[in-house]
């Protein structure tokens, strides 16, 4: 005992982190065919989250890898049980990906209108889908005596997942027109702005009424009282609350703050209505998996405690250094893309 | 020892694999002729020639997508 609340708790902080970062480039992402008004428009975007989206994503790829070496149990039937889920956010991120790769390697409009929405179904399919797996976690799925999964696809669909997911997507949303205002001058900046306002309120409404039903949820399935997860709620509400009212006064930096912290608190509900379960088993709840009967041995979680200690702040430190290299706003000059450098157009 | 057998998921039925398996091979093999053709054209075309200041070089070298 003891490590295993350690990695419980660095397991909330991947998924912070991951959705905190690839929260806005799912944002930006989304709002492609809504702001991408000119190709130039789309190219800003593109820019604003070209060189960071793969960074964001890598702290999906860890959490998934700390699953697996601190509790293989829980790792070993989530990935049976979602089975179909990751296959399909697998695809959707790969389809994802391509759009950055590809679309500024040739010039036709139907190739660039391709790639532009393969990232917008990516951008929305993808939080669409972690926000449904992630709360049925919750919820409850079917787990046998042996810890197996005993369900199917469907299993992970109900009223409270499904609103997950969509909560999931319309704070992304709202948290990536922050960034854009953030990182785009001109009319791309101001629009930007005018989403930003109209966003922040219906995340906040959408995002409440999750965050109370997981409270109920954590009480019906999960054997837990109001306290302590309602804490963590407050935090999100005054975050949002604080998100809401700086995008109308158009104060970005702060707005953008407010966002990620409402996602901060929203992953730490979510965490603290599982503690001490992992996976809540539905119908039969005493299946349940635990931290402590699906941890690994104490010797594997305190080499893991160690490598994380050292590899975590210096990961943070280089991280934080590329935006910092990368802070300038975009959408002033445009610059040659590969597609410009093979027809010989002159750089402006 | 661990075999095989011993160690595969039992709710993952065949049908699901071979979707999967099916599945990342289609799209892979996709990507794969789309990267071909999009490096066949750009292998054709000529480098280009070096600018006459470090200026233009430069701006080449900003991350565009």
């Amino acid at each position: 005992m003891g490590l295993e609340i350690t990695w419980f708790c660095l397991l909330a902080v991947l998924w912070t982190g991951y959705f905190v970062l690839e929260g806005f480039d799912f944002g930006v992402g989304m709002l492609l065919p809504v702001l991408g008004r000119s190709e130039d428009d789309r190219r800003t975007m593109f820019s604003s989250i070209g060189p960071f989206w793969d960074g964001n994503e890598v702290w999906v790829i860890v959490a998934a890898g700390a699953t697996f070496a601190a509790f293989p149990v829980w790792y070993a039937t989530m990935f049976s049980g979602f089975y179909i889920a990751l296959l399909l956010i697998l695809g959707l991120l790969i389809v994802r990906v391509l759009s950055f790769e590809w679309r500024s390697k040739a010039d036709s409009p139907r190739w660039k209108s391709i790639w532009a929405w393969s990232n917008t179904v990516g951008s929305v399919g993808a939080p669409l889908l972690w926000g449904i797996a992630l709360a049925s976690l919750l919820d409850g799925v079917p787990i046998d005596s042996d810890q197996g999964w005993a369900g199917d696809f469907g299993d992970l669909f109900s009223g409270y997942t499904v609103l997950a997911g969509i909560a999931l997507c319309l704070v992304f949303a709202a948290h990536g027109a922050v960034y854009l205002t953030l990182r785009t001058v001109g009319d791309l900046r101001a629009r930007a702005g005018r989403a930003a306002r109209r966003l922040t309120p219906a995340a906040g409404v959408v995002g409440a009424g999750f965050l109370v039903w997981t409270l109920v949820v954590a009480n019906d399935s999960n054997d837990k009282g109001v306290f302590p997860g309602i804490l963590p709620v407050v935090v999100a509400a005054v975050a949002a609350l604080a998100a809401i009212w700086l995008a109308q006064a158009g104060r970005s930096e702060w707005a953008f703050v407010a966002t990620a912290l409402t996602i901060v608190a929203v992953v730490v509900t979510l965490f603290v209505s599982l503690y001490p379960r992992v996976m809540v088993s539905d119908p039969e709840f005493g299946n349940s998996l635990t931290i402590e009967n699906a941890a690994s041995g104490g010797y594997t979680l305190k080499v893991m405690t160690i490598a994380a200690g050292i590899f975590l702040p210096i990961v943070l430190l280089y991280q934080a250094w590329s935006y910092h290299v990368l802070r300038a706003r975009l959408g002033g000059t445009p610059v040659g893309t590969p597609a410009d450098v093979i027809a010989r157009k002159p750089l402006e | 020892v661990l075999r095989t057998e011993d160690a595969v998921s039992p709710s993952v039925s065949t049908a699901t694999v071979a979707l999967s398996l099916g599945a990342f091979m289609l799209l892979y093999t996709i990507l794969g002729v789309v990267d071909f053709v999009l490096m066949r054209r750009y292998a054709r075309v000529d480098p280009p020639e070096l600018a006459p200041d470090d200026e233009a070089g430069e701006a080449l070298q900003a991350p565009s997508y």
